[in-house]
Protein backbone atom coordinates (compact mmCIF):
# COMPACT_ATOMS: atom_id res chain seq x y z
CA UNK A 1 0.00 0.00 0.00
CA UNK A 2 1.24 3.46 -0.80
CA UNK A 3 0.36 6.36 1.42
CA UNK A 4 0.80 10.02 0.62
CA UNK A 5 1.95 12.42 3.28
CA UNK A 6 -0.90 14.40 4.84
CA UNK A 7 0.53 17.89 4.58
CA UNK A 8 0.22 18.42 0.86
CA UNK A 9 -1.57 21.38 -0.68
CA UNK A 10 -2.59 21.86 -4.31
CA UNK A 11 -3.20 25.28 -5.82
CA UNK A 12 -4.09 26.08 -9.43
CA UNK A 13 -1.75 28.49 -11.18
CA UNK A 14 -2.30 29.64 -14.77
CA UNK A 15 -1.46 26.62 -16.97
CA UNK A 16 -0.06 24.54 -14.12
CA UNK A 17 -0.84 23.32 -10.67
CA UNK A 18 1.39 23.81 -7.70
CA UNK A 19 1.87 21.14 -5.06
CA UNK A 20 3.19 22.51 -1.80
CA UNK A 21 4.60 20.30 0.95
CA UNK A 22 5.43 22.72 3.80
CA UNK A 23 6.91 20.14 6.17
CA UNK A 24 9.14 18.77 3.40
CA UNK A 25 10.08 22.31 2.30
CA UNK A 26 9.26 21.48 -1.31
CA UNK A 27 7.23 23.02 -4.11
CA UNK A 28 6.33 21.14 -7.29
CA UNK A 29 4.97 22.54 -10.50
CA UNK A 30 2.80 19.83 -12.06
CA UNK A 31 0.08 19.27 -14.62
CA UNK A 32 -3.58 18.43 -14.10
CA UNK A 33 -2.97 14.70 -14.58
CA UNK A 34 -0.47 14.71 -11.79
CA UNK A 35 -3.06 16.24 -9.48
CA UNK A 36 -5.47 13.50 -10.51
CA UNK A 37 -2.81 10.93 -9.70
CA UNK A 38 -2.35 12.43 -6.25
CA UNK A 39 -6.09 12.15 -5.74
CA UNK A 40 -5.99 8.53 -6.93
CA UNK A 41 -3.22 7.67 -4.50
CA UNK A 42 -4.82 9.58 -1.64
CA UNK A 43 -8.17 7.85 -2.08
CA UNK A 44 -6.70 4.48 -3.03
CA UNK A 45 -8.92 4.57 -6.11
CA UNK A 46 -6.82 2.18 -8.13
CA UNK A 47 -4.87 -0.89 -7.24
CA UNK A 48 -2.94 -0.71 -10.50
CA UNK A 49 -1.12 2.22 -11.91
CA UNK A 50 0.05 2.76 -15.49
CA UNK A 51 3.71 2.98 -16.44
CA UNK A 52 3.71 6.82 -16.43
CA UNK A 53 1.96 6.87 -13.10
CA UNK A 54 4.45 4.42 -11.62
CA UNK A 55 7.27 6.72 -12.72
CA UNK A 56 5.63 9.63 -10.96
CA UNK A 57 5.11 7.51 -7.85
CA UNK A 58 8.83 6.76 -7.86
CA UNK A 59 9.53 10.49 -8.06
CA UNK A 60 7.16 11.06 -5.15
CA UNK A 61 9.00 8.41 -3.14
CA UNK A 62 12.31 10.11 -3.90
CA UNK A 63 10.82 13.38 -2.74
CA UNK A 64 9.83 11.72 0.53
CA UNK A 65 6.15 12.30 -0.18
CA UNK A 66 5.13 8.63 0.01
CA UNK A 67 5.19 6.33 3.02
CA UNK A 68 7.22 9.00 4.78
CA UNK A 69 7.11 10.33 8.30
CA UNK A 70 5.92 13.85 8.94
CA UNK A 71 7.24 15.48 12.05
CA UNK A 72 5.18 18.40 13.22
CA UNK A 73 7.24 21.35 14.40
CA UNK A 74 6.11 21.18 18.02
CA UNK A 75 8.74 23.19 19.81
CA UNK A 76 10.01 25.84 17.50
CA UNK A 77 11.21 27.99 20.33
CA UNK A 78 12.84 26.50 23.37
CA UNK A 79 11.69 23.63 25.50
CA UNK A 80 8.16 22.56 26.37
CA UNK A 81 8.66 23.41 30.01
CA UNK A 82 8.41 27.12 30.82
CA UNK A 83 12.00 28.06 31.49
CA UNK A 84 12.80 31.36 29.76
CA UNK A 85 16.36 32.33 28.99
CA UNK A 86 15.42 35.71 27.64
CA UNK A 87 13.60 38.55 29.31
CA UNK A 88 12.03 41.66 27.89
CA UNK A 89 11.47 44.66 30.11
CA UNK A 90 8.74 47.19 29.65
CA UNK A 91 10.31 49.77 31.96
CA UNK A 92 7.68 52.47 31.67
CA UNK A 93 4.30 53.40 30.33
CA UNK A 94 5.54 56.97 29.72
CA UNK A 95 6.28 58.01 26.19
CA UNK A 96 7.66 61.05 24.39
CA UNK A 97 5.34 60.34 21.47
CA UNK A 98 1.56 60.27 21.34
CA UNK A 99 0.89 57.81 18.50
CA UNK A 100 -2.71 57.88 17.38
CA UNK A 101 -3.05 54.10 17.56
CA UNK A 102 -0.76 53.16 20.49
CA UNK A 103 -1.52 49.56 21.48
CA UNK A 104 -0.50 50.12 25.06
CA UNK A 105 -2.39 53.39 25.48
CA UNK A 106 0.78 54.98 26.81
CA UNK A 107 0.88 58.13 28.93
CA UNK A 108 -2.47 57.36 30.57
CA UNK A 109 -0.96 56.27 33.83
CA UNK A 110 2.64 56.70 34.79
CA UNK A 111 4.15 53.46 36.07
CA UNK A 112 7.76 52.34 36.20
CA UNK A 113 9.44 49.02 36.75
CA UNK A 114 11.53 48.55 39.87
CA UNK A 115 15.22 47.86 39.25
CA UNK A 116 15.30 45.17 41.97
CA UNK A 117 12.56 43.22 40.23
CA UNK A 118 14.50 43.50 36.97
CA UNK A 119 17.68 42.19 38.65
CA UNK A 120 15.71 39.14 39.84
CA UNK A 121 14.45 38.55 36.31
CA UNK A 122 18.03 38.50 35.02
CA UNK A 123 19.07 36.15 37.83
CA UNK A 124 16.25 33.83 36.78
CA UNK A 125 17.17 33.68 33.09
CA UNK A 126 20.81 33.07 33.99
CA UNK A 127 19.73 30.20 36.23
CA UNK A 128 17.58 28.76 33.42
CA UNK A 129 20.33 29.15 30.81
CA UNK A 130 22.79 27.30 33.04
CA UNK A 131 20.27 24.50 33.68
CA UNK A 132 19.73 24.14 29.94
CA UNK A 133 23.47 24.35 29.29
CA UNK A 134 23.02 27.33 27.00
CA UNK A 135 25.72 29.87 26.36
CA UNK A 136 23.73 33.04 26.01
CA UNK A 137 21.02 35.11 27.65
CA UNK A 138 18.93 37.69 25.82
CA UNK A 139 17.60 40.91 27.23
CA UNK A 140 15.17 43.19 25.46
CA UNK A 141 13.64 46.60 26.14
CA UNK A 142 10.24 47.46 24.79
CA UNK A 143 7.22 49.75 25.27
CA UNK A 144 4.63 50.13 27.21
CA UNK A 145 5.82 53.60 26.50
CA UNK A 146 9.29 54.48 25.19
CA UNK A 147 11.71 52.18 27.06
CA UNK A 148 14.71 54.47 26.63
CA UNK A 149 13.03 57.25 28.58
CA UNK A 150 13.99 55.20 31.64
CA UNK A 151 17.63 55.61 30.76
CA UNK A 152 19.11 54.93 34.20
CA UNK A 153 17.09 51.73 34.36
CA UNK A 154 18.34 50.59 30.94
CA UNK A 155 22.02 51.32 31.59
CA UNK A 156 21.93 49.79 35.08
CA UNK A 157 20.30 46.63 33.76
CA UNK A 158 22.81 46.31 30.95
CA UNK A 159 25.76 46.64 33.32
CA UNK A 160 24.22 44.18 35.75
CA UNK A 161 23.44 41.63 33.03
CA UNK A 162 26.92 41.95 31.50
CA UNK A 163 28.53 41.45 34.88
CA UNK A 164 26.36 38.51 35.98
CA UNK A 165 26.61 36.81 32.59
CA UNK A 166 30.38 37.10 32.63
CA UNK A 167 30.52 35.53 36.10
CA UNK A 168 28.65 32.54 34.68
CA UNK A 169 30.51 32.28 31.37
CA UNK A 170 27.48 33.40 29.42
CA UNK A 171 27.31 35.88 26.58
CA UNK A 172 24.65 38.55 26.31
CA UNK A 173 22.41 39.71 23.47
CA UNK A 174 20.67 43.06 23.92
CA UNK A 175 17.80 44.27 21.78
CA UNK A 176 15.54 47.27 21.99
CA UNK A 177 12.40 48.56 20.36
CA UNK A 178 12.27 52.33 20.22
CA UNK A 179 10.41 55.17 18.58
CA UNK A 180 13.82 56.49 17.52
CA UNK A 181 13.52 59.88 19.19
CA UNK A 182 16.84 59.57 20.99
CA UNK A 183 19.64 61.88 22.08
CA UNK A 184 23.15 61.53 20.67
CA UNK A 185 24.35 60.23 24.02
CA UNK A 186 21.75 57.45 24.06
CA UNK A 187 22.43 56.47 20.46
CA UNK A 188 26.16 56.20 21.20
CA UNK A 189 25.48 53.98 24.21
CA UNK A 190 23.16 51.75 22.15
CA UNK A 191 25.75 51.40 19.39
CA UNK A 192 28.34 50.38 21.95
CA UNK A 193 26.23 47.97 24.02
CA UNK A 194 23.28 46.68 21.99
CA UNK A 195 23.22 43.97 19.36
CA UNK A 196 20.07 45.00 17.53
CA UNK A 197 17.54 47.79 17.49
CA UNK A 198 14.06 47.96 16.05
CA UNK A 199 12.87 51.45 15.21
CA UNK A 200 9.23 52.30 14.74
CA UNK A 201 8.78 54.65 11.80
CA UNK A 202 5.56 54.80 9.85
CA UNK A 203 7.05 56.09 6.67
CA UNK A 204 7.43 59.33 4.84
CA UNK A 205 7.41 62.65 6.65
CA UNK A 206 3.71 63.40 6.36
CA UNK A 207 2.51 59.97 7.52
CA UNK A 208 5.04 59.75 10.35
CA UNK A 209 4.07 63.15 11.70
CA UNK A 210 0.35 62.42 11.54
CA UNK A 211 0.49 58.92 13.02
CA UNK A 212 3.40 59.35 15.41
CA UNK A 213 3.52 62.93 16.69
CA UNK A 214 5.52 63.90 19.74
CA UNK A 215 3.71 64.18 23.04
CA UNK A 216 3.99 67.96 22.74
CA UNK A 217 2.32 67.71 19.28
CA UNK A 218 5.56 68.54 17.49
CA UNK A 219 6.81 66.52 14.54
CA UNK A 220 8.89 63.41 15.20
CA UNK A 221 10.09 62.65 11.66
CA UNK A 222 13.41 64.52 11.66
CA UNK A 223 14.51 63.05 15.01
CA UNK A 224 13.83 59.46 13.91
CA UNK A 225 15.57 59.90 10.56
CA UNK A 226 18.59 61.41 12.32
CA UNK A 227 18.83 58.28 14.50
CA UNK A 228 18.68 56.02 11.44
CA UNK A 229 21.39 58.02 9.65
CA UNK A 230 23.63 57.70 12.69
CA UNK A 231 23.11 53.92 12.91
CA UNK A 232 23.84 53.58 9.19
CA UNK A 233 27.03 55.60 9.56
CA UNK A 234 28.53 53.06 11.94
CA UNK A 235 26.95 49.97 10.34
CA UNK A 236 24.83 49.10 13.39
CA UNK A 237 22.26 46.33 12.79
CA UNK A 238 18.72 47.59 12.95
CA UNK A 239 15.32 47.15 11.38
CA UNK A 240 12.23 49.29 11.09
CA UNK A 241 8.63 48.60 11.83
CA UNK A 242 5.85 50.54 10.15
CA UNK A 243 2.27 50.30 11.23
CA UNK A 244 0.08 50.51 8.16
CA UNK A 245 -3.21 52.26 8.76
CA UNK A 246 -6.17 53.15 6.56
CA UNK A 247 -4.41 56.49 6.04
CA UNK A 248 -1.13 54.99 4.85
CA UNK A 249 -2.18 51.78 3.08
CA UNK A 250 -2.17 53.53 -0.29
CA UNK A 251 1.27 54.96 0.39
CA UNK A 252 2.97 51.63 1.10
CA UNK A 253 5.04 51.78 -2.08
CA UNK A 254 6.29 55.30 -1.27
CA UNK A 255 7.05 54.17 2.27
CA UNK A 256 9.04 51.14 1.18
CA UNK A 257 10.93 53.22 -1.40
CA UNK A 258 11.77 55.78 1.26
CA UNK A 259 12.93 53.20 3.79
CA UNK A 260 14.75 51.07 1.24
CA UNK A 261 16.25 53.66 -1.10
CA UNK A 262 16.69 56.74 1.07
CA UNK A 263 17.28 55.29 4.52
CA UNK A 264 18.91 52.02 3.35
CA UNK A 265 16.96 49.92 5.82
CA UNK A 266 17.73 46.25 5.29
CA UNK A 267 14.93 44.83 7.39
CA UNK A 268 11.53 46.42 6.87
CA UNK A 269 8.58 45.21 8.88
CA UNK A 270 5.06 46.26 7.80
CA UNK A 271 2.21 45.39 10.10
CA UNK A 272 -1.44 46.25 9.49
CA UNK A 273 -2.88 48.38 12.27
CA UNK A 274 -4.99 46.41 14.63
CA UNK A 275 -7.58 48.31 16.62
CA UNK A 276 -6.36 47.87 20.17
CA UNK A 277 -5.22 50.29 22.88
CA UNK A 278 -5.79 53.87 21.75
CA UNK A 279 -6.87 52.72 18.28
CA UNK A 280 -9.84 50.85 19.75
CA UNK A 281 -11.66 54.15 19.79
CA UNK A 282 -10.93 54.72 16.10
CA UNK A 283 -12.01 51.57 14.29
CA UNK A 284 -11.67 53.19 10.87
CA UNK A 285 -7.88 53.32 11.33
CA UNK A 286 -7.48 49.66 10.35
CA UNK A 287 -6.44 49.26 6.69
CA UNK A 288 -8.48 47.42 4.09
CA UNK A 289 -6.74 44.00 4.10
CA UNK A 290 -7.12 43.58 0.34
CA UNK A 291 -5.36 46.89 -0.27
CA UNK A 292 -2.66 45.88 2.20
CA UNK A 293 -2.13 42.60 0.34
CA UNK A 294 -2.06 44.18 -3.12
CA UNK A 295 0.39 46.87 -2.06
CA UNK A 296 2.57 44.47 -0.08
CA UNK A 297 3.06 42.42 -3.26
CA UNK A 298 4.15 45.53 -5.15
CA UNK A 299 6.51 46.50 -2.32
CA UNK A 300 8.13 43.06 -2.49
CA UNK A 301 9.21 43.68 -6.05
CA UNK A 302 11.14 46.73 -4.80
CA UNK A 303 12.85 45.10 -1.82
CA UNK A 304 13.68 41.87 -3.65
CA UNK A 305 15.82 43.86 -6.13
CA UNK A 306 17.87 45.43 -3.37
CA UNK A 307 18.24 42.29 -1.26
CA UNK A 308 16.59 43.92 1.72
CA UNK A 309 13.90 42.10 3.60
CA UNK A 310 10.25 43.11 3.73
CA UNK A 311 8.14 41.10 6.09
CA UNK A 312 4.92 40.97 8.03
CA UNK A 313 4.10 38.66 10.93
CA UNK A 314 1.32 37.09 8.87
CA UNK A 315 3.71 35.85 6.18
CA UNK A 316 6.60 33.72 7.30
CA UNK A 317 7.51 31.10 4.75
CA UNK A 318 10.88 30.65 6.45
CA UNK A 319 9.25 29.64 9.72
CA UNK A 320 7.75 26.24 10.48
CA UNK A 321 5.95 26.28 13.77
CA UNK A 322 2.90 24.99 15.54
CA UNK A 323 2.60 28.13 17.67
CA UNK A 324 2.37 31.65 16.32
CA UNK A 325 4.73 33.31 18.76
CA UNK A 326 6.52 33.15 22.07
CA UNK A 327 3.37 34.29 23.91
CA UNK A 328 2.33 30.64 23.59
CA UNK A 329 5.65 29.32 24.77
CA UNK A 330 8.55 31.07 26.49
CA UNK A 331 7.84 34.80 26.54
CA UNK A 332 8.89 36.48 29.76
CA UNK A 333 7.91 40.13 29.58
CA UNK A 334 8.14 42.06 32.81
CA UNK A 335 5.84 45.08 32.98
CA UNK A 336 6.05 48.16 35.25
CA UNK A 337 4.24 46.75 38.29
CA UNK A 338 6.24 43.54 38.39
CA UNK A 339 3.67 41.43 36.58
CA UNK A 340 4.76 39.02 33.88
CA UNK A 341 2.89 39.11 30.61
CA UNK A 342 3.24 36.69 27.71
CA UNK A 343 2.44 39.41 25.20
CA UNK A 344 3.51 43.04 24.86
CA UNK A 345 0.10 43.93 23.54
CA UNK A 346 -1.34 43.14 26.95
CA UNK A 347 0.79 45.19 29.29
CA UNK A 348 -1.66 46.41 31.94
CA UNK A 349 -3.43 44.44 34.64
CA UNK A 350 -6.48 46.60 33.89
CA UNK A 351 -6.72 45.12 30.41
CA UNK A 352 -9.36 42.37 30.48
CA UNK A 353 -7.01 40.20 28.40
CA UNK A 354 -4.62 40.10 31.33
CA UNK A 355 -6.76 37.24 32.64
CA UNK A 356 -5.34 35.15 29.81
CA UNK A 357 -1.92 36.68 29.15
CA UNK A 358 -0.64 37.70 32.59
CA UNK A 359 1.22 34.55 33.52
CA UNK A 360 3.06 35.55 36.68
CA UNK A 361 4.25 38.26 39.02
CA UNK A 362 7.11 39.14 41.27
CA UNK A 363 6.33 38.01 44.81
CA UNK A 364 7.86 40.68 47.04
CA UNK A 365 7.47 38.56 50.19
CA UNK A 366 9.52 35.68 48.84
CA UNK A 367 11.69 37.83 46.60
CA UNK A 368 11.11 35.71 43.50
CA UNK A 369 8.91 35.35 40.46
CA UNK A 370 5.89 33.10 40.72
CA UNK A 371 4.20 31.75 37.62
CA UNK A 372 0.70 30.53 36.93
CA UNK A 373 1.43 27.10 35.44
CA UNK A 374 -2.23 26.61 34.52
CA UNK A 375 -2.29 29.75 32.38
CA UNK A 376 1.05 28.91 30.77
CA UNK A 377 -0.24 25.44 29.92
CA UNK A 378 -3.48 26.87 28.54
CA UNK A 379 -1.55 29.25 26.27
CA UNK A 380 0.83 26.53 25.09
CA UNK A 381 -2.18 24.45 24.03
CA UNK A 382 -3.05 27.10 21.49
CA UNK A 383 -1.29 25.19 18.73
CA UNK A 384 -2.32 25.12 15.10
CA UNK A 385 -3.26 21.44 15.43
CA UNK A 386 -5.91 22.51 17.97
CA UNK A 387 -7.40 25.25 15.78
CA UNK A 388 -10.13 23.68 13.60
CA UNK A 389 -10.38 26.49 11.02
CA UNK A 390 -6.65 26.16 10.20
CA UNK A 391 -6.72 22.46 9.38
CA UNK A 392 -6.95 22.88 5.58
CA UNK A 393 -5.03 26.14 5.29
CA UNK A 394 -1.91 26.33 3.15
CA UNK A 395 -0.34 28.81 5.60
CA UNK A 396 -0.97 26.73 8.69
CA UNK A 397 2.62 25.73 9.52
CA UNK A 398 3.89 29.25 8.92
CA UNK A 399 1.18 31.35 10.49
CA UNK A 400 0.15 28.76 13.11
CA UNK A 401 -3.21 30.30 13.87
CA UNK A 402 -2.01 33.93 13.79
CA UNK A 403 -1.82 36.29 16.73
CA UNK A 404 -3.66 34.92 19.77
CA UNK A 405 -4.47 38.39 21.12
CA UNK A 406 -6.13 39.36 17.87
CA UNK A 407 -8.03 36.07 17.94
CA UNK A 408 -9.40 36.82 21.41
CA UNK A 409 -10.31 40.36 20.41
CA UNK A 410 -12.15 38.99 17.38
CA UNK A 411 -14.15 36.75 19.69
CA UNK A 412 -12.32 33.43 20.08
CA UNK A 413 -8.75 32.45 20.98
CA UNK A 414 -9.19 29.32 18.86
CA UNK A 415 -10.73 31.00 15.83
CA UNK A 416 -8.54 33.55 14.04
CA UNK A 417 -10.63 33.41 10.86
CA UNK A 418 -12.30 36.74 11.57
CA UNK A 419 -8.99 38.62 11.86
CA UNK A 420 -7.52 40.47 8.91
CA UNK A 421 -4.19 38.74 9.57
CA UNK A 422 -5.81 35.42 8.66
CA UNK A 423 -6.76 36.66 5.21
CA UNK A 424 -3.39 38.36 4.72
CA UNK A 425 -1.57 35.20 5.75
CA UNK A 426 -3.47 32.94 3.34
CA UNK A 427 -3.21 35.31 0.39
CA UNK A 428 0.43 36.23 0.81
CA UNK A 429 1.58 32.68 1.57
CA UNK A 430 -0.06 31.54 -1.65
CA UNK A 431 1.51 34.46 -3.50
CA UNK A 432 5.01 33.57 -2.22
CA UNK A 433 4.59 29.92 -3.18
CA UNK A 434 3.33 30.76 -6.66
CA UNK A 435 6.11 33.29 -7.17
CA UNK A 436 8.79 30.78 -6.17
CA UNK A 437 7.22 28.08 -8.35
CA UNK A 438 7.41 30.47 -11.27
CA UNK A 439 11.09 31.14 -10.77
CA UNK A 440 10.96 34.40 -8.83
CA UNK A 441 13.91 34.66 -6.50
CA UNK A 442 14.82 36.97 -3.68
CA UNK A 443 11.40 37.53 -2.07
CA UNK A 444 13.02 36.95 1.27
CA UNK A 445 16.75 36.90 2.01
CA UNK A 446 16.00 34.18 4.56
CA UNK A 447 14.92 31.77 1.83
CA UNK A 448 17.11 30.11 -0.75
CA UNK A 449 15.30 28.46 -3.60
CA UNK A 450 16.94 25.46 -5.28
CA UNK A 451 15.41 24.68 -8.65
CA UNK A 452 15.69 21.14 -9.99
CA UNK B 1 6.29 11.33 -52.31
CA UNK B 2 3.52 13.81 -52.57
CA UNK B 3 1.00 13.63 -49.83
CA UNK B 4 -2.69 13.50 -50.57
CA UNK B 5 -5.11 15.69 -48.73
CA UNK B 6 -6.30 12.66 -46.81
CA UNK B 7 -2.81 11.65 -45.84
CA UNK B 8 -2.18 15.13 -44.54
CA UNK B 9 -5.32 14.96 -42.48
CA UNK B 10 -4.31 11.57 -41.15
CA UNK B 11 -0.85 12.84 -40.15
CA UNK B 12 -2.35 15.90 -38.51
CA UNK B 13 -4.84 13.77 -36.64
CA UNK B 14 -2.15 11.43 -35.37
CA UNK B 15 -0.04 14.39 -34.33
CA UNK B 16 -2.92 15.86 -32.37
CA UNK B 17 -3.49 12.53 -30.67
CA UNK B 18 0.16 12.32 -29.77
CA UNK B 19 0.12 15.83 -28.33
CA UNK B 20 -3.05 14.96 -26.46
CA UNK B 21 -1.46 11.80 -25.11
CA UNK B 22 1.57 13.76 -23.98
CA UNK B 23 -0.60 16.20 -22.05
CA UNK B 24 -2.49 13.32 -20.45
CA UNK B 25 0.64 11.91 -18.82
CA UNK B 26 1.13 13.04 -15.23
CA UNK B 27 4.21 15.24 -15.13
CA UNK B 28 6.30 17.22 -12.72
CA UNK B 29 7.75 20.16 -14.60
CA UNK B 30 9.68 21.70 -11.73
CA UNK B 31 10.85 20.79 -8.25
CA UNK B 32 11.91 23.53 -5.92
CA UNK B 33 13.53 22.96 -2.60
CA UNK B 34 13.29 25.76 -0.06
CA UNK B 35 16.31 26.20 2.13
CA UNK B 36 15.90 28.38 5.15
CA UNK B 37 17.72 29.43 8.20
CA UNK B 38 15.05 29.20 10.83
CA UNK B 39 14.61 31.64 13.69
CA UNK B 40 15.83 29.07 16.19
CA UNK B 41 19.03 28.49 14.21
CA UNK B 42 19.61 32.21 13.87
CA UNK B 43 18.93 32.79 17.55
CA UNK B 44 21.23 29.93 18.54
CA UNK B 45 23.96 31.78 16.66
CA UNK B 46 23.10 34.89 18.62
CA UNK B 47 21.54 36.59 15.64
CA UNK B 48 17.90 37.03 16.53
CA UNK B 49 17.62 40.36 14.74
CA UNK B 50 14.49 41.24 16.62
CA UNK B 51 12.49 38.39 15.18
CA UNK B 52 8.78 38.71 15.74
CA UNK B 53 8.23 37.66 19.35
CA UNK B 54 11.05 35.15 19.64
CA UNK B 55 10.14 32.83 22.44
Amino acid sequence: MIKLIEELYVIPDKKHFIVYAPLKRKILQVNKEFVKLLDKIRNQKAALFGADERMCIESLKNLDFINASEDYPENTFGTTEYSPTSVTFLPTSNCNLQCIYCYSNSNLESENLSIDVAFKAIDLIIENALKQQLTQIQIGFLGGGEPFLEWDFVTTIIRYAQLEAKKNDLSTYFTGVTNGVLSEKKIDFIIKNFNYLNISIDGTKEIQNIQRPKKNRKESFESVVRTIYRLNEVGFKFGTRSTISSMSVNNMIDIVKFLNNDLHVKKIHFEPLHPCGRAKMKLNLAPDPLLFIANFKKCLSITSKSKSELFCSAIRLDTLTSRFCGALNQNFYVVPNGYVTACTEVSSIDDHLSEIFFIGRFDTENGKFVFDEKKIRALSERKVTNIPCCSECIAKWHCAGACPVKGVLAGNLYDPSATINCLISKELTEFYIKSIANGKKGLSPRITEIYN
Amino acid sequence: MKKTKNENLFTQDLGNKMIKNKVQRPEISRIIEIKVETAEVRCSKGDCDGDYSPG
